[in-house]
């Protein structure tokens, strides 16, 4: 299923009313939004866009009819069980650019703050400030361990730049955490603390 | 040792201004008052002033911290004493004790202070440090730097410590993994003393972790005590590779040396 579809399907799923939407349509066998609204006390609109949502997601079929009046719709359950699952490695860094072996060092005078860990040997954050005047704010970047061992050992500005896969070396941080130092780089790249090269 | 310094010294007239205002009270005091409230004034100032060079004594274990409250005791002495041997009084036989007292710690106290045996030797780390590096560029960063690593064992440590902290080159701090040098530098000693900074991080520092890796942060506030623009990485690299000698320098017995070299540059007994 695709990410979008899910926090689709976990918005109405979420709803107050859900599980008494679900109850009466596993024991209707077609209802429509006023019905369902009366019964629940929901307002038909209400009703009208749960049961919409759920026909886009195809877990209820949804059917014009006409009975000597004008016309409306039915709803019918067409799944008794919901499953999903989700392939998150769809989320997972591919080496963007030149991945590993791109060089980097820190950009002069890039205005943030590092917070050094006690034990001295990493930055447990980095602390910028986005915004001008009134709207200036800070926003505080909190490091995992990797990440902030990877920027205690990124070259200084005017020092000789080095590779990612330099930098991960000497810091001793191993390639499984190549994602999470690269979504680092990237982001503090956009902020201007670091620069490619 | 000649060289071109690099480095500015704080206003050196900050150490004076103790003693002036003391001065300045006590003839105040005695105009005002007369002479016996001006010389307990005095000695109420001065017993007061003895208890910080004894906690200084009780934390670094430097031992001109020691003759320097005593000589601050005497002079206490002295102040309480004279009083009532003015005019023939009843203690006119025993001023000469404290006098006595009072001049020989204050030459033991010169000899001391001429000797920088009770300096704070920051601004020296700082020269060092700075002596190796070219000027261009700045490339300041409040990042730590690591700088390398050192062989050395836990008693070595011990010895290290100790003597970097009697000979005022740093205080210590021990934190879980590292060990925390940190140079005072521009006469704010009695802050960490009386425990009123406690918080090292932001000042200048080095670290040795349990490896023996050493680290170095600048701070800025130090940084600009430059004259001219260092190359802040090779002047963290340096600095790391300045204690590196100096725990060389110990693990080889040759303490001594690491002071000459400090003496060596000359700077200002009150920089």
């Amino acid at each position: 299923m695709q990410f979008k579809k899910l926090s689709l399907l976990g918005t109405y799923l979420s709803k107050d009313y859900a599980e008494e939407f679900f109850r009466l349509l596993v024991n209707y066998q077609t209802i429509s939004a006023s019905e369902a609204a009366s019964r629940l006390g929901l307002h038909i609109r209400t009703a009208q866009d749960f049961l919409d949502g759920l026909a886009d997601l195809e877990i209820v079929e949804k059917e014009e009819v006409r009975e000597k009046k004008r016309p409306y719709f039915r709803y019918t359950l067409s799944k008794q069980a919901l499953s999903f699952e989700v392939d998150l490695n769809q989320f997972k860094i591919a080496n963007p650019g030149q991945g590993l072996e791109r060089v980097v060092r820190e950009k002069e005078n890039s205005g943030v703050n590092f917070s050094v860990a006690r034990g001295g040997d990493q930055i447990s954050a980095v602390t910028v400030w986005e915004g001008e005047g009134r709207d200036r704010a800070e926003r505080k970047i909190s490091l995992t361990t990797p990440q902030g061992k990877f920027l205690y050992h990124l070259p200084f500005p005017n020092a000789k730049p080095l590779s990612l896969s330099a930098i991960m070396e000497k810091a001793e941080v191993s390639e499984e955490f190549n994602p999470e130092i690269q979504d680092l780089v990237e982001e503090l790249a956009l902020l201007g603390v670091i620069e490619f090269l | 040792m000649l060289f071109e310094r690099k480095t500015t010294d704080d206003a050196w007239w900050q150490m004076l201004l103790i003693p002036v205002i003391v001065l300045l009270l006590f003839f105040s005091s005695m105009a005002i008052f007369g002479p016996e409230k001006g010389f307990f004034l005095l000695g109420g100032l001065y017993a007061v002033f003895s208890v910080y060079p004894m906690i200084v004594f009780f934390r670094t274990k430097n031992p001109g911290h020691l003759i320097q409250s005593a000589f601050f005791v005497a002079v206490s002495f002295v102040g309480f004493v004279t009083p009532f041997a003015i005019d023939n009084g009843p203690m006119k036989k025993i001023i000469p004790i404290p006098l006595f007292f009072m001049y020989v710690s204050m030459l033991m106290l010169f000899y001391q202070s001429f000797n920088r045996k009770i300096k704070w030797r920051g601004m020296e780390i700082l020269e060092l440090a700075g002596l190796a590096v070219d000027s261009g560029g700045t490339g300041y960063t409040p990042r730590p730097r690591p700088t390398g690593q050192v062989q050395i064992s836990q008693t070595e440590i011990a010895r290290f410590t100790d003597f970097v902290t009697r000979e005022l080159i740093s205080l210590v701090y021990y934190e879980e993994n590292s060990l925390f040098f940190v140079p005072v530098i521009g006469n704010i000693e009695f802050l960490y003393m009386l425990g009123i900074k406690q918080d090292y991080l932001d000042e200048t520092w080095i670290a040795l972790d349990a490896e023996g890796k050493l680290s170095v942060h600048i701070s800025e506030k130090d940084y600009l005590r430059y004259k001219i623009d260092l190359d802040f990485d090779h002047l963290c690299e340096s600095m790391g590779n300045v204690f590196a000698e100096f725990i060389q320098l110990s693990q080889e017995g040759q303490e001594r040396r690491i002071v000459e070299k400090m003496n060596a540059l000359r700077l200002p007994i009150f920089s």
